[in-house]
C-alpha cells in the first residue's frame, strides 16, 4: 500500500524563488497520476521532492502514513525513472539492473531472479549481455524502466521518461508503460509537458503553472470541464479556441457576428451578472461543425469564414480561419473536400462551449 | 573555533599523527590541518564538521602514488609536485548534494566510465574531481548524463558534472590555475542552473560572463526581447533554432511544426525585435539575450 499526501507543500529557493506554492494532493495507492505543465512550471521540482533529490521549504510529504520530509530519500522506498536512460555505459544490461540490488546487500539468487523476471516483462531476456551503446533508444528506455521494476518499490517517479525519444516509439512505449501499470499495480507519479502523454496514460492529471496547481482530475474531467483559460488552452490539441465578446439579448457577439447562448448556460451567466459585459467564450475545435445537417438545425450559431489554411491530417482536417478578426482553428471530417481561401460556413455547438471571466481566466459555472 | 576543538575532544583532537587513518581530517579556512579520531564522532557530528571543513584526507588510506601527487597539487597548493605528464590532462570536476551512502560502490559505477589510468581525487565526500589523460573523448558529456542519472537513480543523491577543458600545458602551476578557475566557474553554473546534471566550457562560460555582468548589461540584453516577452510560443520556436544551429528543418521537426510555420515565425521574430537572427552576429546577440531572461 502507498498512498501519497501532499499538504501545502512549498519550494523555496535562496533567491526567494518559490517554485512550488501551496502544493496540496492525496494519491491512493495504485494511482498512474500525471504532472503536466510547461517548462519551469514546478512538476519536476515536486517530482524531485518526494524523492527527496530536493529538500522540502514548507509542508508535510506523508507516504504511507509516515512524515518522510526528512527520511533519507533511499529509506521512502521509491525508484525513479529519468528522461536521459539512466544507464551505466561500461556495464551491461544484467549488470545495469542488478547494481541498484547489489547496493542494497540482496544475495545474488534474489538478484538474479529479480532481474531475470524484470527481463521477461519487458522483452529483453536476449539483450541481457549487452551494453546500452548497442541498444535502440527503445530498448535502452525499457532497461532504465528495469532497473527500476527489480527494485519493487512502493512508489515509481518518473521524469519525463520519453521525451529523447522520437515520436514512433513514444506512442509505443506510452502503451508499455501503461500495460506495465496495470500488470504491476504500482503507484505512479509520471512528470511530462506533453498533454496527450498525460490524457492518454493518466489515472488523473495534475496540471500546474507558475508553481500553482490550476487543476486535478481525470483526463475526461480536465478536457471536458477546464477550470480556466490556462487549463482548456492547455489540454487537447489543437487548442481550445478562445473569443472575447459580449453577452447581449441571448447572444454572444463578437463583432458584427453573433452566436446564440443555450438557455441553461445564459441562466448561470445572468445569475453571475455578465450580462453586457465582456466575457471569453472556449469552444474546442471539434466543435465547430461544417456538415450540413448540423448547420441547417444550428442557424442561430452559424458564422461565415474564410479558410486561411486547410490542413489535411488523415481522417480529419484541420481549419485555420478568423472571426471578427479572431483566430481559431476547427477540426472536421476530411470527407469535406475544403481548399485554402475558400468561403463556407460553420457551426458552433454551444452546448459545448465553456464561458470564462476576462479579469480571473476561470471559468463561469 | 579551533581551541574549543581541542578542549572539546580533548587527546582525540591532533593536529598530526604516526597512525592517520585512525583520524578523519579537516583543514580550516585559514589552511590549518587537524584531525579527530574517528570513534569519537557520531554521523551528526561528521555531518556538522563537513560542513564547517572541508574533508580533505577522504580515501587517503586507499590513495596511490600517482593520486597522492594530483592531491598535493590541486588541495594543497604543492605546485613543486613532479607528475611526468605526456599527454593532455582534462578535470571532470563532480559535485553530489548528499555523501553516497557506499563510497566503494559509488566508486566502482563512477570510474567504471573511464580508463584505469584517470585519477579520482575526492576533496571531501561530496565533491571532488577526477583528472583524466591518454582517454580524452569529446563523446563523453553525453555518457556523462546517463551515468549521472544513474547513479543519482541508485544513490538518491543529486549530481553534477563539469567537463573541463583539455589542457596540454603540463606546468604543475598552470594545471593548478585552471583548476582554480574551473572549480570556481562550476559553483557559478550549479547556482545559475540548478538543474543541469552536465555542464562542459560551452555552456558554462556564458553563465560565469553573466554572473560578473553589471545589472544594466543584463537589463540592456532583456530588453532587446520586450517586443516579444509575452509570446511564449515564439520565445521557445527561437530557442529550438538557435538550439538546432540555426537549421530550420530540424528545428520544425523538434517542434512539431511544418517548416513553413517555423520560418514565418522567424520573420515575425525578425520584424518585431530588428535583429536579424539568421545572421552569426544576430544570433550571437539573440542567445545572450534569452540566457539574460532565463538566468534572471
Amino acid at each position: 500500500m502507498a498512498e501519497i499526501a501532499l499538504n501545502h507543500i512549498y519550494k523555496r529557493y535562496d533567491n526567494k524563488f518559490e517554485a512550488v506554492k501551496d502544493f496540496n494532493l492525496d494519491i491512493k495507492d495504485k494511482e498512474f497520476i500525471v504532472f503536466v505543465g510547461p517548462s519551469g512550471c514546478g512538476k519536476s521540482t515536486t517530482l524531485r521532492m518526494i524523492a527527496g533529490l530536493e529538500d522540502i521549504s514548507d509542508g508535510d510529504l506523508v507516504i504511507g502514513d509516515r512524515r518522510v520530509n526528512d527520511v533519507a530519500p533511499k529509506d521512502r522506498d521509491i525508484a525513479m525513472v529519468f528522461q536521459n536512460y539512466a544507464l551505466y555505459p561500461h556495464m551491461n544490461v544484467y549488470d545495469n539492473m542488478a547494481f541498484g540490488l547489489k547496493l542494497r546487500k540482496f544475495d545474488k539468487k534474489e538478484i538474479e531472479r529479480r532481474v531475470t523476471d524484470a527481463a521477461r516483462i519487458l522483452g529483453l531476456e536476449s539483450l541481457l549481455d549487452r551494453k546500452p551503446k548497442a541498444l535502440s533508444g527503445g530498448q535502452r528506455q525499457r532497461v532504465a524502466l528495469g532497473r527500476a521494476i527489480v527494485r519493487d518499490p512502493q512508489v515509481f517517479l518518473m521524469d519525463e521518461p520519453l521525451s529523447n525519444l522520437d515520436a514512433k516509439l513514444r506512442v509505443q512505449m506510452r502503451a508499455e508503460i501503461s500495460k506495465l501499470h496495470q500488470r504491476l499495480q504500482t503507484t505512479t507519479i509520471y512528470v511530462t509537458h506533453d498533454q496527450t502523454e498525460a490524457m492518454t496514460m493518466a489515472t488523473r492529471i495534475v496540471i500546474m503553472k507558475d508553481g500553482v496547481i490550476q487543476q486535478v482530475g481525470s483526463p475526461k474531467e480536465v478536457y471536458d470541464a477546464p477550470d480556466n483559460v490556462f487549463v482548456g488552452g492547455f489540454i487537447g490539441s489543437p487548442a481550445m479556441n478562445f473569443f472575447r465578446g459580449t453577452l447581449q439579448d441571448g447572444f454572444f457577439k463578437l463583432g458584427d457576428v453573433q452566436v446564440k447562448v443555450p438557455e441553461g448556460k445564459m441562466k448561470v451567466l445572468r445569475d453571475q451578472g455578465y450580462l453586457n459585459k465582456e466575457v471569453m467564450l472556449g469552444i474546442r475545435p471539434e466543435d465547430i461543425h461544417d456538415e450540413p445537417v448540423f448547420i441547417e438545425s444550428s442557424q442561430d450559431t452559424k458564422v461565415n469564414a474564410v479558410i486561411d489554411v486547410a490542413e489535411l491530417m488523415g481522417a480529419e482536417t484541420y481549419l485555420y480561419s478568423k472571426v471578427a478578426e479572431q483566430d481559431f482553428v476547427a477540426r472536421v471530417d476530411s470527407r469535406t473536400d475544403i481548399q485554402n481561401g475558400q468561403n463556407i460556413s460553420l457551426a458552433f455547438d454551444m452546448n459545448k462551449c465553456h464561458f470564462f471571466d476576462t479579469e480571473s481566466e476561470l471559468r463561469i459555472r | 573555533m579551533n581551541a574549543k576543538l581541542a578542549d572539546l575532544y580533548g587527546n582525540d583532537y591532533v593536529l598530526t599523527s604516526e597512525q592517520p587513518d585512525l583520524f578523519h581530517w579537516y583543514r580550516t579556512t585559514d589552511g590549518e590541518e587537524f584531525g579527530i579520531r574517528k570513534t569519537r564522532l557520531t554521523g551528526r557530528e561528521k555531518d556538522l564538521l563537513n560542513a564547517l571543513f572541508p574533508s580533505i584526507r577522504i580515501l587517503d588510506d586507499r590513495m596511490n602514488e600517482v593520486q597522492v601527487k594530483w592531491a598535493s597539487l590541486l588541495f594543497e597548493d604543492n605546485s613543486s609536485v613532479e607528475l611526468n605528464l605526456h599527454s593532455p590532462v582534462r578535470y571532470i570536476h563532480f559535485y553530489l548534494k548528499e555523501a553516497p551512502s557506499d563510497l566503494t560502490d559509488f566508486i566502482e559505477a563512477m570510474t567504471g566510465l573511464f580508463s584505469d589510468e584517470t585519477v579520482l581525487l575526492f576533496e571531501n565526500e561530496r565533491k571532488g574531481v577526477l583528472v583524466q589523460a591518454n582517454d580524452i573523448d569529446e563523446q563523453i558529456v553525453h555518457e556523462l548524463e546517463q551515468t549521472a542519472a544513474a547513479l543519482t537513480a541508485d544513490f538518491f543523491t543529486g549530481m553534477s558534472l563539469f567537463v573541463g577543458q583539455t589542457i596540454s600545458h603540463s606546468d604543475s602551476s598552470h594545471l593548478k590555475r585552471v583548476y582554480k578557475a574551473e572549480k570556481k566557474w562550476f559553483a557559478t553554473g550549479r547556482e545559475l542552473m540548478p538543474s543541469q546534471m552536465v555542464f562542459t566550457h560551452v555552456d558554462i562560460v556564458p553563465a560565469v560572463l553573466f554572473n560578473e555582468a553589471s545589472e544594466e548589461t543584463i537589463d540592456y540584453l532583456i530588453k532587446l526581447m520586450e517586443p516579444i516577452q509575452h509570446d511564449s510560443e515564439l520565445l521557445k520556436s527561437i530557442r529550438i533554432y538557435l538550439e538546432s544551429n540555426l537549421n530550420i528543418t530540424l528545428a520544425a521537426k523538434q517542434l512539431y511544426v511544418h517548416r513553413n510555420s517555423l520560418q514565418y515565425r522567424v520573420d515575425k521574430f525578425i520584424e518585431k525585435t530588428g535583429i536579424d537572427v539568421k545572421s552569426f552576429q544576430g544570433a550571437v546577440m539573440v542567445y545572450l539575450s534569452l540566457l539574460a531572461m532565463e538566468l534572471r
